[in-house]
C-alpha cells in the first residue's frame, strides 16, 4: 500500500508556497512628527528623542473606531513601480480578502516573505493576523487606489508593525494540512482508519467495527422513492465506513440525501452535509426544511433544525436557505427557531395558543427553549473548507459527527475531502463522474511538480512544450530567451531531450536552440535577440547587460509586429530584476511552464480518452499525448501520476477505481496503481447508482442517455406527453470565430423576449423561468449587458439566468436555451462531461442555438470520410469517426426530431 | 400610563416558554425525555432541554430529582399569576 501523505503534504506546501509568491504587501504609512526635533540638546538625548518621536508616529498611524473595536490603519502601496497599472488588481484582491485573515509583518519577516516563502510559513510563533473588515479607497492620479485598511483587532506590538499583507487565503490549504496531521497522530483500528487506508497509511486489516451495520428495516425508508433510491439509502445505512452513490442530472440525489439525513436524526446521530458549491449546499437545505408557515410537514419532524453555515449571506443562494444562515459573528436563525418551537408547543399544549398571543410583541428576547433548540446543532451543512470555521465543527473532535453526506462528490479533490471528513466516522459520498470533475488550474498543479522535476529538466521540457503548443505549420513568432545559470549544461540536456523527441516524432517542429553570447559581435545588437524567431540560452548577467538596450527598442510597443517579441524562461531561484518593467520583454507565463502543461493535457486526456474510445470517435486533445509520455521519463510516471491523483482526481474516484485501458502511456496509464485497491475492494459493495432521471422531458434526456451514459442510466422515472416540452436547433448564420458572438447574443434575446410576451398574453408570467447557457465567459458577459434592461422592461418576470457550462451544474430551469458561439469546437468545448452537464439542465425546453448547418455539414463529412475508410480491403476493423462532439450532439437531436419526438 | 403598564404587564416570550415547559409537566410526575416528546421537541434536544430545567428548577418552580420532573407549589402558584398576567387581569 503506498503511503500519499508525503505527495499531498509536498503538493499542499507547493501550493502555499505559489499563493505566497506574489504578496500584496502594504507598508503602514508613518505619519509625521508634529514635534519640531528638540534643539540645542546634547546628541544622544537628541536621537533618543527623536525615536521616541518614531515610536509615537508609528503608534498614532493606527486608528481604533469607536465602540467598534476595529482599527484603522494608512498604507502605502508601491503604484509606481512594483504594482504599476496594477490598481484594479489591488483593489479585486483587497475586496476579495474582506472577512479574511491579513497578516501582520515586522521589517524582517517582510524581507522573508519575498526572499522565502517555505521558510516564512515555517516562522514559529506564526505572525500576527487579523480579520480585514473594510478598506478605503481614493483617487489618486486618476486611478482608485487603496489608501486605509480596517482590521478587526490590532497586533500585541504594533509599534514593530511595518507591513500587512494581504495573501490569499491560506486557511484552505492550512486545514487541508491540519486534518493529514490528525489522521497520521492516530492509532491503527481507530475510528479514522477507513480513512488512514484511504490515504495509504499502515492500518490493520479487518479492524472490528468495519463489519456491516443491520440494514434498515422495509417500512423504514419513506414511501415514494424508486428502488434504485431504495437501494442506495439502504447502503448509507449499513455501511460501516463509506458509501458511495452515483447519481445522474434529475435522479433525485437530493431527495435521497433528505432521506439519510432523516434517518440519521431519527436514530440520534449527528450529520454534517457538505458540498463543494453553495447551490448544492443550498438545494438540500431546501428540501430539508419546510416551506414557510408549514411547520407539519416538516421532513425531519419534529424539530430538528439545520444550520447552513456561511461566512457572508450573499454566499446563501436560495431565499429558503436564508432562514437557517449561520456566520462565525451573527445568527438569524433565532426568529425562525423561535417561530418553530411556538408552533411545536401549540400543537402540544393546548394552554400555550392563548400564553402565545398574550405575549408582549415588543419582547425581542429568546425563550429558554429556542435558545436550548438553537444549541443543537445536529444538522449541519455548508462548503467543505467553509464548515470548518463553524465553532460546533472547527472545535469538534475527529470522529464526533456520526455521518458526512457529501453531495457533487466528483468535484472534490482527495486534500479537500480529508479536510472536513475527519470530523466524522461514517461517509457517504453522492456524485457523479460523469458530470464536471474536480477543478483544475493547471498552473497552481503544475507546481505542485516542482519538486519532482530538477529545474534543468523542466526548463528544458518547457522549451519543448513551448514550440509544440503552436499552431502546426505556423512558423514560431516568438523567441525565446532562456535564462540559466550554466547555459551550455542546458543546451546539452535540451539536445538529448530533442533527439529522443525526435526519434519518436519525426514530423515534430524543434526549434533552434543556441547560446547567447556577447563574443559574439552580432549579438551585441539587441535586435538580433528577436529578429529570428529562436531560443537563446543565456546565464542572468548577459541578459541584464542585454536589457537597457532592449528596453530601448521597445519591443512590446508595436503588437502587430510579432517577431519582435520575446518570451523569457527563468531557471527556478535565479532572480531576474523585474524584466517586464524594465524591457518590454515578458515572463513566460506559469501556465505554459511544461509542469503546468503537463497537468493540462493529462486533464483533458484523462477525461476525454475513456469518452473517445468508448464511442469509437476522435475528439480534439489540449496536448499531444505523445508528448506528454515522452516528458515523463520512465522514473518519473509514477510520481507524476500519484500528484495528478492528489490534484486532480475526484475521491469518487479513489473509492471506486479507474479504468486506464483507454491510456496507451505513463503517467495515466499507470494511475490505477496509485489508489487505493484494498479499500477499493472493501467499498465496492456500497456503491449504488440511481438509474431514472425525473427531471427532464423524455425528448431532452434521450440523447445524452446515450452519448454519455450507454443507455444504462438516466431513464425516464416519469412520462410526459405535454405537446409543448422538447428539444429543438436554431440556426444562426455567423461567423463565429472568436469567444463571444453578437448575432448569437441578439438572436437569443429577441427569442426569450417573445417566449415572456407569450408568458405575459396567456397570464402565466409565474411559469417564465428560462436559462441561457454558454461554453465562454465572454460570451456569457456579452449577454448579460444585451440582457442588462430585462427588468425594467419585464418587471413581472424572473431574469433570466445567464452562465457558462462549467457554472450550471446543480441548476436546473423549465427552459435552457444554449449558444454555441463558435462554428467549430475548440478543445474545450470538445468534453463530454461539460455537453452532459448542459444537456440535462432543462426540465421542459430546450434549444440549441448556433452555427448549427456547420456542425451538421462537419459530422456528415466525417461520416463519408469513415465509410470510406471502411470500405473492404482498406481497412480491416472500423476506423474512428472523426469529428466534433458538437457535431455528434446536433446529429444526434436531427436523428431524434426526425424519428418522430417532439422537436 | 395605565395603557403602558398593562402592555408590560403581558408576559414575555421567555416567561411564555417557561409556562410551556410547566403546562408540559402538568399535574404528572415527568421523565425528562418524556417531557420532551410531550413539549413536541425531539430525542436530540434531550441534553439541551435539561439545561433549562436546571435553572427553572433553581427558580424553584419545578423539582426534578433521578431523571424526573415535578411541578412545585410555587411553579403552581407562578403559573396562575401568568395565566391571569396574560389575560390582562
Amino acid at each position: 500500500m503506498e503511503n500519499h501523505v508525503p505527495a499531498i503534504k509536498a503538493s499542499l506546501h507547493a501550493k502555499l508556497e505559489g499563493l505566497l509568491k506574489n504578496p500584496l504587501i502594504a507598508d503602514i504609512e508613518q505619519s509625521a512628527p508634529d514635534k519640531e526635533p528638540p534643539r540645542n540638546v546634547p546628541f544622544l538625548f537628541g536621537i533618543l528623542a527623536n525615536a521616541a518621536n518614531a515610536v509615537d508616529s508609528a503608534q498614532r498611524s493606527w486608528r481604533e473606531e469607536g465602540e467598534s473595536g476595529n482599527w484603522s490603519l494608512r498604507v502605502r502601496i508601491d503604484y509606481d513601480d512594483a504594482w504599476r497599472g496594477c490598481e484594479k488588481e489591488i483593489l479585486q484582491a483587497v475586496k476579495g480578502t474582506i472577512d479574511q485573515r491579513v497578516v501582520f509583518l515586522t521589517d524582517q519577516q517582510r524581507k522573508l516573505l519575498m526572499r522565502a516563502p517555505r521558510e516564512f510559513l515555517g516562522l514559529n510563533p506564526a505572525p500576527e493576523d487579523a480579520t480585514l473588515v473594510s478598506f478605503r479607497r481614493e483617487f489618486i492620479g486618476g486611478s482608485e487606489r487603496v489608501t486605509e485598511l480596517t482590521v478587526a483587532e490590532s497586533p500585541k506590538n504594533r509599534d514593530v508593525i511595518a507591513a500587512v499583507a494581504v495573501v490569499p487565503n491560506l486557511v484552505q490549504i492550512e486545514r487541508q494540512l491540519a486534518a493529514l496531521d490528525v489522521l497520521e497522530a492516530q492509532a491503527p483500528g481507530s475510528i479514522l482508519s477507513p480513512l488512514r487506508m484511504l490515504v495509504g497509511l499502515p492500518e490493520s486489516p479487518l479492524a472490528e467495527h468495519m463489519a456491516p451495520r443491520a440494514p434498515l428495516a422495509l417500512d423504514a425508508i419513506k414511501t415514494g422513492v424508486d428502488e434504485y433510491q431504495r437501494e442506495c439509502i439502504q447502503l448509507s445505512r449499513k455501511t460501516p465506513h463509506f458509501a458511495v452513490i452515483q447519481g445522474p442530472p434529475g435522479a433525485g440525489k437530493t431527495t435521497v440525501i433528505t432521506e439519510i439525513v432523516r434517518l440519521a436524526v431519527e436514530a440520534d446521530e449527528r450529520v454534517l452535509i457538505v458540498s463543494p458549491t453553495h447551490v448544492a449546499v443550498d438545494n438540500v437545505v431546501k428540501k430539508l426544511v419546510p416551506a414557510d408557515g408549514d411547520c407539519g410537514s416538516d421532513p425531519l419532524a419534529p424539530m430538528s433544525l439545520p444550520i447552513r453555515y456561511a461566512s457572508r449571506e450573499t454566499s446563501v443562494s436560495l431565499p429558503e436557505a436564508k432562514p437557517y444562515w449561520v456566520s462565525s459573528k451573527r445568527e438569524n436563525r433565532s426568529s425562525t427557531v423561535a417561530r418553530r418551537v411556538q408552533h411545536c408547543l401549540e400543537n402540544a399544549i393546548p394552554e400555550a395558543r392563548g400564553l402565545f398571543a398574550d405575549e408582549t410583541p415588543t419582547d425581542s428576547t429568546t425563550g429558554g427553549i429556542t435558545a436550548a433548540v438553537m444549541q443543537c446543532e445536529q444538522v449541519v451543512c455548508g462548503t467543505p473548507i467553509g464548515i470548518l470555521s463553524c465553532s460546533s465543527v472547527k472545535d469538534a473532535a475527529p470522529g464526533t459527527f456520526d455521518v458526512l453526506i457529501v453531495d457533487e462528490v466528483s468535484k472534490m479533490t482527495l486534500p479537500e475531502f480529508l479536510a472536513i471528513a475527519v470530523k466524522a466516522k461514517r461517509w457517504v459520498l453522492v456524485g457523479d463522474p460523469e458530470q464536471l470533475p474536480p477543478y483544475s488550474n493547471a498552473e497552481d498543479n503544475g507546481a505542485t511538480l516542482d519538486d519532482v522535476f530538477d529545474s534543468e529538466q523542466e526548463l528544458a521540457a518547457s522549451i519543448l512544450t513551448y514550440h509544440s503548443n503552436r499552431k502546426s505549420g505556423n512558423t514560431p513568432s516568438t523567441s525565446l530567451v532562456v535564462v540559466a545559470r550554466s547555459p551550455q549544461g542546458l543546451l546539452n540536456r535540451f539536445s538529448s531531450l530533442l533527439k529522443s523527441v525526435q526519434s519518436v516524432c519525426p514530423q515534430m517542429l524543434v526549434p533552434r536552440v543556441r547560446v547567447f553570447s556577447n563574443a559574439a559581435g552580432d549579438d551585441r545588437n539587441p535586435a538580433s535577440l528577436t529578429a529570428q524567431p529562436e531560443v537563446l540560452v543565456c546565464s542572468p548577467q548577459e541578459l541584464h547587460s542585454a536589457i537597457p538596450p532592449l528596453a530601448q527598442a521597445g519591443p512590446s510597443s508595436d503588437a502587430t509586429n510579432t517577431s519582435r517579441e520575446a518570451s523569457l524562461l527563468v531557471e527556478r531561484g535565479i532572480g531576474v530584476h523585474r524584466p517586464a518593467f524594465a524591457s518590454g520583454i515578458r515572463l513566460v507565463d506559469e501556465g505554459r511552464r511544461c509542469q503546468a502543461v503537463l497537468f493540462d493535457g493529462m486533464y483533458g486526456e484523462f477525461h476525454t480518452l475513456p469518452w473517445m474510445s468508448a464511442n469509437n470517435q476522435v475528439l480534439k486533445l489540449p496536448c499531444e499525448p505523445k508528448l506528454l509520455g515522452l516528458l515523463v521519463s520512465a522514473g518519473l510516471a509514477a510520481t507524476v501520476a500519484q500528484r495528478f491523483a492528489v490534484n486532480s482526481l475526484s475521491v469518487f474516484d479513489w473509492l471506486t477505481g479507474v479504468q486506464t485501458s483507454a491510456f496507451k502511456a505513463p503517467p495515466l496509464s499507470q494511475l490505477k496503481d496509485r489508489l487505493p485497491s484494498d479499500l477499493i475492494d472493501l467499498v465496492r459493495p456500497f456503491v449504488g447508482r440511481l438509474k431514472k432521471q425525473y427531471r427532464m422531458h423524455p425528448s431532452i434526456s434521450g440523447v445524452p442517455r446515450k452519448l454519455f451514459y450507454g443507455g444504462e442510466a438516466l431513464l425516464d422515472g416519469k412520462s410526459c406527453k405535454d405537446q409543448y416540452c422538447g428539444a429543438g436547433l436554431c440556426q444562426v448564420d455567423s461567423k463565429g470565430d472568436g469567444e463571444a458572438n453578437r448575432e448569437e447574443a441578439e438572436r437569443t434575446f429577441a427569442l426569450v423576449t417573445q417566449m415572456a410576451e407569450a408568458a405575459i398574453s396567456r397570464q402565466r408570467e409565474s411559469d417564465f423561468s428560462v436559462m441561457i447557457i454558454t461554453p465562454y465567459g465572454r460570451h456569457e458577459s456579452l449577454l448579460k449587458e444585451t440582457f442588462a434592461n430585462w427588468k425594467s422592461r419585464f418587471p413581472s418576470l424572473a431574469e433570466p439566468e445567464i452562465c457558462t457550462l462549467d457554472k450550471c451544474q446543480g441548476r436546473e430551469m423549465d427552459n435552457v436555451i444554449i449558444n454555441l458561439v463558435r462554428r467549430s469546437a475548440s478543445a474545450f468545448m470538445d468534453s463530454p462531461k461539460r455537453w452532459n452537464v448542459a444537456l440535462t439542465r432543462a426540465k421542459k425546453g430546450l434549444l440549441i442555438l448556433g452555427n448549427i448547418d456547420a456542425y451538421r455539414k462537419e459530422a456528415r463529412d466525417a461520416r463519408r470520410r469513415a465509410r470510406e475508410g471502411n470500405k473492404p480491403g482498406r481497412q480491416g476493423s472500423q476506423a474512428p469517426v472523426r469529428m466534433s462532439l458538437l457535431a455528434r450532439i446536433i446529429e444526434e437531436y436531427d436523428r431524434q426530431i426526425r424519428g418522430g419526438l417532439p422537436g | 400610563m395605565i395603557a403602558q403598564t398593562q402592555r408590560h404587564s403581558r408576559p414575555t416570550r421567555a416567561e411564555v416558554e417557561k409556562a410551556c415547559l410547566i403546562f408540559g409537566i402538568g399535574k404528572r410526575t415527568l421523565t425528562i425525555d418524556g417531557l420532551v416528546r410531550t413539549l413536541g421537541l425531539h430525542v436530540a434536544h434531550v441534553p439541551a432541554i435539561s439545561n433549562v430545567i436546571e435553572q427553572v428548577a433553581m427558580e424553584g418552580l419545578i423539582e426534578h430529582d433521578a431523571g424526573t420532573v415535578r411541578v412545585t407549589l410555587e411553579g403552581k402558584r407562578w403559573l396562575s399569576t401568568m395565566i391571569r398576567r396574560a389575560k390582562g387581569e
